[in-house]
């Protein structure tokens, strides 16, 4: 689904566990789109064909899946990253923190780069601010998109809930902190990393507010 | 008796001998040696493995007494002689404290302090080759559009670093050598 001009999501809405991912159209050299967690290859309780249906969804915007050039892992679960491996085959790169690689190789992946807080050029015009926010992983990342206020956080913020901090590696101080520094941000659209009780697409300032404000109050 | 037709277990075993070949002086030391070196060898991975103590490698090569006994410290000592390496440091210098107490010292620092001279130097080359290598990883990665100071190219799958990297090694090995194979023969004669 296009939300506006360059930015795509596409929700999870099969019945078993898988992401939501998002897609960043045409923002590499000769028009090539950045993929956000392309999420499970194949579900694995119910053998849903999770990427065959993103790639349907890409293709439904309009959009050429083999001009994927570039897929960013907001870190190293399988619900993540598996879809990644296969696309890595097709010729997309692939990056994550480098705290997050180790899961990612166990999946058979590797990384071509690897992402840290900062600032990621794309092309030489577009700009993503990569936040490093571990707590539900070590090495989890978040995007943000300053020019049109879009944050995709990954694990570390469900619609009224959290991720969980019970995986190896997980940590609930430093998912707090983590959130802390995704609310003092200025956002307009919130993609979690899951449809937990709710798409997980949050649109408009106020209702981002609140779910971190009530988040906030619970953590 | 009908026993009597059948040969024992011992009568068989004892005409398969008979029927060997005689070996000569240098097969049979070859034997020993495949024999014996297996068990020092085992002895200095229990030891790098954190199984066994310092102080329990002597007595523990000291089980084996005469020639077999001799073969088990070179097995022994040849394991962990060839665990000094500068890719794995903290399993080096467990490897040499090793050495230094089969030698009979209680510490060495002359090959402590070519050791650690030797790390510092190969640390300091290589971290050097990968601030060098990864400018030329950031050129290509910005060839094809990603740049920026959140980018950290993957030096591990970066051919021309693994290249580098195998070169600066073969630098560092002659004087490695050296290091190992003097406190090699300080262990062994010890024993
Ligand atoms: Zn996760």
């Amino acid at each position: 689904m296009k939300v506006f001009d360059r930015f795509h999501v596409y929700l999870w809405n099969g019945r078993d566990n898988n992401c939501n991912s998002c897609l960043f159209a045409g923002v590499l050299p000769g028009g090539k789109h950045v993929l956000v967690d392309p999420g499970h290859f194949v579900t694995p309780a119910m053998g849903e064909s999770a990427l065959e249906r993103l790639l349907a969804g890409i293709r439904r915007d309009g959009l050429d899946p083999s001009a994927i050039g570039l897929v960013i892992l907001t870190h190293g679960h399988p619900d993540h990253v598996e879809g990644a491996v296969d696309l890595a085959r097709l010729g997309a790169k692939v990056a994550l923190h480098r705290e997050d690689g180790e899961l990612f190789r166990r999946m058979g992946g590797e990384a071509d780069l690897y992402l840290q807080d900062g600032t990621l050029e794309l092309d030489g015009e577009f700009r993503l601010d990569v936040l490093h926010s571990p707590g539900h992983s070590p090495g989890h990342i978040t995007l943000y998109w300053p020019e049109r206020k879009v944050l995709v956080a990954g694990d570390c913020v469900f619609y009224r809930s959290t991720g969980r901090t019970d995986f190896p590696g997980g940590d609930a101080g430093q998912l707090r902190r983590s959130i802390e520094r995704m609310a003092a941000l200025d956002v307009e659209e919130l993609l979690c990393g899951h449809p937990y009780g709710h798409s997980g697409f949050i649109r408009g300032r106020e209702e981002v507010r609140e779910n971190f404000r009530i988040i906030l109050t619970y953590l | 008796m009908e026993e009597e037709g059948i040969k024992s277990a011992l009568e068989l075993a004892m005409e398969r001998v008979s029927k060997l070949p005689e070996l000569s002086a240098e097969e049979i030391a070859e034997q020993r040696e495949k024999e014996y070196r297996p068990l020092g060898e085992a002895i200095g991975h229990r030891y790098l493995e954190g199984i066994l103590a310092v102080g329990e490698l002597a007595p523990e090569a000291g089980r084996h007494e005469g020639d077999s006994g001799r073969i088990v410290r070179r097995g022994l000592v040849g394991c962990l002689s060839g665990a000094i390496e500068l890719e794995k440091p903290a399993a080096a210098e467990r490897a040499l404290a090793g050495l230094v107490a089969l030698a009979g010292k209680g510490d060495d620092g002359a090959a402590a302090s070519d050791w650690g001279r030797l790390l510092g130097e190969y640390e300091e080359r290589r971290a050097a080759l990968a601030e060098e290598q990864a400018a030329g990883a950031r050129l290509r990665l910005a060839a094809l559009g990603i740049s920026g100071s959140a980018v950290v190219p993957v030096m591990e799958r970066d051919e021309g670093y693994r290249t580098a990297l195998a070169a600066l090694r073969r630098e560092f090995e002659p004087a490695l050598e050296r290091l190992r194979s003097r406190l090699r023969r300080e262990a062994e004669t010890a024993g």
